[in-house]
């Protein structure tokens, strides 16, 4: 076994450009999930439970807010979804991920609760359900 | 007597690995960044360290067995594919870097930082089946940025500490 290694101790230029280039990737990846704008339609939330989809809620039109506790997950949790969003407010997971990343409004965001294999995922919203303006 | 000093090092580094793995779950980073999968990656320091020193062999050993070990002791296996493949990936990245011999002990390590969060996005994405999890992947990689650049740091006190000691191995 060697007693010294030959790997430099300071931070350099390429060290610099190291990181430029995982902020640029980050970018990247940012603008292609999230820079194509909202999709066509009003917005809407999707649950997903391993992979199947067990929920698709329009909620532009929800008047009042809705409290879903999905069966058969390995950790019971409340989902409450509003005209202007969904959030996780109860959640009986170790991670508490998904509580802690609070209320989402916009399309492309997401709440995922890892323990639980759950993901709450809203889409459209794109318009604001105005045809034209006029006068 | 060469095999039980590698040996008793590997396992040293091991028990290190995995109390570093245990000690930054006392900070509260996933309260400030409420993400899975979002922490310091401290144990990466043991795992540079490996790679500098002992080879990637030892490197690789150790790695198992402080991911085998860390899921068998949190009592938590479903953890284990996104420590295995956010793991290994980090290594790989880490070794490939360390060849070029352009850059330093952060540069590796953001690469690193980086590389294990891609590991960890990719094993969500098979385990949930659901592409949402990639939305995730930008901040952890500007999250990485930060964090390799600790552990980059806390490497660097580590390996000049190793230099002025002047140790001689006999491994």
């Amino acid at each position: 076994m060697s007693t010294k290694s030959s790997i430099k101790r300071s931070f350099g230029f390429f060290d610099a450009l190291a990181a430029a280039f995982v902020l640029v990737l980050a970018a990247l990846v940012a603008f292609g999930f999230y820079g194509q704008g909202g999709s066509d339609g009003p917005l809407t939330a999707t649950v997903t439970l391993d992979g199947e989809t067990i929920g698709v809620y329009p909620l532009a039109t929800m008047g009042e807010e809705l409290l879903l506790t999905p069966e058969g997950l390995s950790y019971p949790l409340t989902i409450r979804l509003t005209s202007d969003g969904a959030e996780v407010i109860e959640s009986t997971c170790p991670t508490l991920d998904c509580q802690h990343t609070g209320h989402i409004h916009r399309s492309g965001e997401s709440i995922i609760c890892l323990p639980n294999k759950l993901v709450i995922r809203l889409s459209g919203g794109s318009g604001d359900g105005i045809d034209a303006v006029i006068g | 007597m060469k095999q039980t000093k590698r040996l008793a090092l590997a396992a040293l580094l091991t028990a290190l690995a995995l109390a570093l793995n245990y000690t930054e779950r006392m900070f509260p980073l996933p309260l400030l960044v409420p993400l899975p999968g979002v922490k310091l990656g401290l144990a990466n320091v043991v795992t540079l360290f490996a790679l500098c020193y002992l080879g990637r062999t030892m490197a690789f050993t150790i790695l198992a067995a402080r991911i085998f070990l860390g899921a068998l002791f949190a009592g938590n296996f479903s953890a284990l594919l996104y420590s295995a493949m956010g793991g290994f990936l980090a290594l790989i990245v880490m070794a490939l870097f360390i060849r070029s011999k352009r850059l330093s002990l952060y540069g590796v390590s953001i690469l690193g930082a980086a590389a294990h969060n891609i590991g960890q996005i990719g094993a969500a994405l098979i385990v949930l089946g659901n592409s949402a999890v990639i939305g995730y992947l930008p901040v952890l990689l500007v999250l990485s940025v930060a964090s390799g650049s600790v552990t980059g740091a806390l490497s660097a006190l580590l390996f000049r500490a190793m230099d002025a000691t002047k140790l001689q191995w006999n491994i």
